[in-house]
């Protein structure tokens, strides 16, 4: 079977028959020295941030990219910003070769894929005032040649983010967060882009400022048709926003379906494991902490075969000699594990070394008596 | 103000009576409230949440508790915090050192630079165990117990090792078991959680529950997350704008809040569980810095169905069904009079309105 | 504003200072020992603008009879072992150090923020030779550095601002590529690339004047080391020998310094009060630039 690349179903018009971002196996390694020569016995110690990765996103969907400390997704939104150089993969984006641009014909194609990141007050120069930033942004493209007119197309895009006009006078740092944010958006917008990559976006803000945010999001969705790259390790926020989910472990992709199918049915017992964890914030519901041991393995010394099996309930002998593929199992839903819970087409394999679990899949959190 | 809810307690005396708390910081010749009024017991053996956002002064609640505000020339800490006989707040500095990691034992948010970062963390255990025991073949013992208990897996590897060498969850394991070498009473753990990943969040939540289980051990837990709230409280206390809007037990809570805010705070969490959503319900505004809070009700301009009275007068913490409540209308809600943000169509008021 | 009486508004100078975006907190507190600063650091200048209008001695009369004279009505100061009034020496000396002290922290800030900057801009191989280079440079002690350039060139005070400025260049340089290197690695950077900022914008407008704090510190500190640097050179015989300068005052009072005191000391404190001046400043500056506690 070959690798299934996760695209999102094209219900629309021509202009979104071919995705708008297609990443096909990019590779991402560091190497680190530490003081030992790479000699027999002693390989250079290898990160594998980003260990053959595909995907792809049609245009005005929201991809949800989801995983934990050190699976890699961060550096795969570096690395398609292009502020990383990848080992090996290609990426088209609106059907050019991204990785192969270069000098100006990149900076003016950054137009169409822009950021918004984890910490707004970071990512803003603390020396410029709200108004200078995007008004930078948009005389960095050539839009509006005016002064004038950029001010006046800063208060525009302020104000489509719910911002008033005098938001533009303010440091960042006289700013709330919510606000900053906002002004992050304000200005990835302000240039017009066809995708959006949200590193983050909403992990440091409050949560009532969390679902302001988030709302914002998909009211521009709606009507700027911008497409989102939605890197976040919350689940939940995710799920609300995204079209398709991709889970990443350890530097790939073990699981991606369409969004709600990756909470009602998950396959691989990583997700599973995953939304197991996820506290809801309700006492009613019990959440049982078992089918998950262990801590994330380091990244320079990755276990034989599936990279998941020192953690996994399920993992047999062929798991640590064989690593799985990412396999489609059902519509837009692929999976890369030998015993994936498929619900009721459970694999023959499971059936046979797990007697009495449940096959009905259902969501992660499960009630024991 | 100190009617506090008492009959989900025992008839025991509680752990810690907080009363009257009161910090004020000292800005520009003025002196500003960053919390205010905040009273709560802490009974035996249960986990309490203190549950707010950024700028609530819950974490300024936990630092104030065990003295760690008093280095503050600029803060001033008012208040009784009746701990075991006395009071935290008026004991001398030696005194507090000796209730400091042995009464009460703190963890906070970011385990990495809570250690020091060139010990390795199995001296570091040691010391903190050593300030009780003086053998040496105790202090051994102790420690090879106490990391059994946090469950710091590969014992014998790990102590040896440095905090950068280990996991963000295996240096908060270590922080635990660093705070429970005096045997507290009482455990302070300030967004334990927060910067780890949510599996290994799971686990911590999960060892918090066994110590209380099988110490009979407190725990106040600072948190900002409604799910963790839920999962592991006995009991919740609400924060905002310095000072307690709810408080009641756990299950009731979430079943029928009765804070417009405590309301607004769980229909804003995105959740996992039940149906998708197409719109976050969300509570407009933000929250006001501590030297902008209005008049009266400080979350009155950000409710739903604030009243006059919620523009002129400060409500003050009462019994309302099982919860406290402090709201002017909270028992217009409980008799289903009135309900806040049932009008959710509307979009979010813009986020310049502070 | 324009129904409140004349009387009762504030002055411009008032207004002005106290304009919005200044870190009035701070500055408050300062305010007094600011005002003292400006109004010292300006008489130095009136010093060395038109020395004849503070003194009426001439600095380099010697008066045999008067050497060694105590302080008096004549000489408020004392007189050193010339009989030339230390007073009008300090007067007259004030241009001197004035030059030294922000010329050299001016050249040699500002070529070697210049140098630190671009290779931390830049990274990579060109930062790793350039930082050789200033780490050779450092190897010296800077008053030797000086001592250097000074003997190869012609014992002028031009060439010795030169010399003095040389010595300067490797700290700037190292401090600034300190603070070039954090600067770039923070996210707002990184943002900027993918807005889609030309590289030489990013680097002008948002990298140096993000570095400009901690220049702005060191070039206070400078100045006093620069001019003990120059009095050092000096009393090596290594200056201009012509022109008086605060520096060759203390030199030359040292072997007096158990009697005759004044003839060293008072250039000492002159030199202090003008470093903890320039300091202030210095400061108050830095903090004016900044919109926010950076």
């Amino acid at each position: 079977m070959t690798a299934g690349a996760v695209s999102g179903a094209s219900e629309v018009g021509p202009e979104s028959a071919s995705p708008l971002l297609e990443v096909r196996h990019l590779v991402k390694h560091y190497r680190l020295r530490r003081g030992r020569l790479p000699a027999k016995g002693h390989p250079a110690t290898v990160i594998r941030a980003v260990d053959d990765v595909t995907f792809s996103i049609d245009r005005g969907k929201t991809l949800g990219l989801v995983g934990e400390s050190g699976c890699g997704k961060s550096t795969l939104g570096r690395v398609l910003l292009r502020l990383e150089k990848p080992n090996s993969g290609e990426v088209a984006f609106d059907g050019d070769e991204w990785l192969k641009k270069r000098g100006n014909e990149l900076r003016h194609s950054r137009r169409n894929l822009q950021a918004i990141y984890q910490d707004p007050l970071a990512s803003l120069d603390p020396r410029n005032r709200v108004a200078g930033t995007i008004s930078e942004a948009l005389e960095a493209h050539g839009l509006l040649a005016g002064r004038k007119e950029r001010r006046e197309r800063s208060v525009e895009v302020l104000e489509s983010v719910g911002l008033t006009a005098e938001i533009g006078d303010r440091y960042p740092h006289e700013l709330s967060g919510g606000q900053r944010q906002r002004v992050t958006i304000a200005r990835a917008i302000s240039v017009g882009p066809k995708c959006l990559v949200c590193d983050e976006a909403v992990s440091a803000l409050d949560v009532s400022v969390q679902a302001q945010v988030l709302n914002l999001l998909r009211q521009l969705q709606e009507t700027l048709g911008i497409s989102y790259l939605f890197i976040s390790h919350g689940l939940a926020a995710v799920r609300h926003l995204a079209d398709e989910i991709a889970v990443m472990y350890l530097g790939r992709i073990v699981e991606s379906a369409p969004a709600e199918q990756l909470f009602s049915q998950p396959a691989h017992p990583y997700t599973k494991a995953l939304l197991a964890s996820v506290p809801v914030p309700d006492p009613t519901v019990e959440q049982v902490q078992g089918s998950l041991r262990g801590e994330v393995p380091s990244a320079t010394e990755l276990p034989s075969g599936c990279r998941y099996r020192l953690r996994c309930p399920r993992a047999e002998s062929i798991c640590a000699e064989v690593e799985p593929d990412l396999v489609s199992s059902g519509i837009q839903h692929a999976v890369a594990c030998h015993f994936p819970d498929l619900g009721h087409r459970t694999s023959v394999d499971l059936l046979r070394s797990r007697s009495g679990e449940s096959s009905a899949a259902r969501n992660g959190i499960e009630e024991r008596p | 103000m100190t009617t506090i809810l008492q009959e989900h307690l025992s008839d025991a005396e509680p752990l810690l009576a907080v009363r009257d708390l009161d910090v004020q910081y000292r800005i520009a010749e003025r002196d500003v409230d960053l919390v205010k009024g905040v009273s709560f017991d802490v009974g035996v053996g249960e986990i309490v949440c203190l549950v707010g956002e950024s700028g609530s002064g819950k974490s300024l609640t936990a630092n104030a508790l065990l003295g760690l505000l008093r280095r503050n020339k600029r803060m001033t800490v008012r208040g009784r915090l009746e701990f075991e006989g006395s009071d935290l707040n008026t004991i001398s500095n030696g005194s507090l050192r000796k209730v400091q990691g042995r009464e009460i034992g703190m963890i906070f948010q970011n385990p990495a630079s809570a250690l020091d970062p060139v010990i390795p963390i199995g001296k570091q255990i040691a010391e903190a165990v050593a300030r009780r025991r003086t053998e040496r073949a105790d202090i051994r013992r102790r420690v090879i117990e106490l990391v059994d208990w946090v469950g710091i897996s590969d014992p014998e590897q790990r102590v040896k090792q440095f905090p950068h060498e280990i996991s963000g969850g295996m240096c908060q394991r270590a922080a635990i078991a660093i705070a429970l070498a005096g045997d507290p009473k009482l455990l302070i753990a300030d967004e334990p959680t927060t910067a780890l990943d949510v599996t290994i969040q799971a686990q911590i939540l999960a060892l918090l529950k066994q110590i209380r289980d099988d110490r009979r051990m407190s725990v106040l837990l600072i948190t900002h997350d409604m799910g963790v709230a839920a999962q592991t409280a006995d009991r919740i206390i609400v924060m905002y704008a310095g000072s307690i809007v709810e408080a009641g037990p756990t299950k009731e809570f979430f079943a029928h809040a009765g804070h417009p805010y405590s309301i607004g705070l769980i229909n804003a969490v995105p959740r996992v569980d039940g149906a998708r959503a197409r719109r976050f319900s969300a509570i407009p505004g933000s929250m006001p810095e501590a030297r902008n809070r209005p008049e009266g009700c400080a979350f009155h301009p950000r409710c739903s169905i604030a009243s006059d009275r919620c523009r002129e007068e400060t409500p003050e913490l009462r019994q309302t069904g099982t919860q406290l409540t402090a709201c002017h209308r909270a028992d217009e809600m409980l008799s289903g009079l009135v309900k806040p943000w049932s009008t959710q169509a509307v979009v979010p008021l813009p986020g310049g309105v502070t | 504003m324009d129904r409140v009486p004349p009387s009762l508004r504030p002055s411009a100078w008032s207004r002005w200072i106290n304009r919005p975006g200044l870190r009035k907190r701070r500055f408050r507190a300062n305010k007094v020992m600011l005002t003292i600063a400006i109004l010292f650091l300006l008489l130095m200048l009136a010093w060395a603008l038109a020395p004849s209008l503070f003194t009426a001695g001439n600095p380099s009369a010697t008066n045999p009879l008067a050497s060694l004279a105590g302080l008096s009505a004549r000489f408020p100061l004392g007189a050193d072992q010339y009989g030339r009034s230390v007073y009008t020496e300090l007067v007259y000396g004030a241009k001197v150090a004035l030059e030294i002290g922000f010329f050299c922290t001016i050249l040699g800030g500002g070529v070697g923020g210049a140098i630190g900057i671009f290779s931390g801009y830049l990274g990579g191989k060109v930062d790793m030779m350039v930082m050789r280079g200033i780490d050779m440079l450092m190897a010296l002690p800077p008053l030797f550095l000086a001592l250097i350039f000074i003997a190869a060139l012609a014992p002028t005070t031009t060439n010795e601002i030169i010399a003095v400025s040389v010595a300067t260049v490797p700290a700037f340089a190292r401090v600034m590529r300190g603070r070039a290197l954090e600067v770039r690695s923070r996210l707002f950077i990184d943002a900027l690339t993918v807005v889609g900022v030309r590289r030489r914008r990013i680097l002008w407008r948002h990298v140096v004047p993000n570095c400009a704090p901690p220049a702005l510190v060191l070039a206070s500190i400078n100045v006093g080391t620069a001019i003990v640097t120059a009095a050092s050179l000096n009393f090596l015989g290594l200056g201009p020998s012509v022109v008086t300068s605060w520096g060759t005052q203390i030199s030359s009072g040292q072997g007096y310094i158990n009697k005759e005191w004044w003839i060293s000391v008072f250039p000492g404190i002159l030199i202090t009060l003008l470093v903890i001046s320039v300091n202030i400043v210095g400061d108050w500056v830095r903090d004016a630039l900044e919109p926010s506690s950076q």
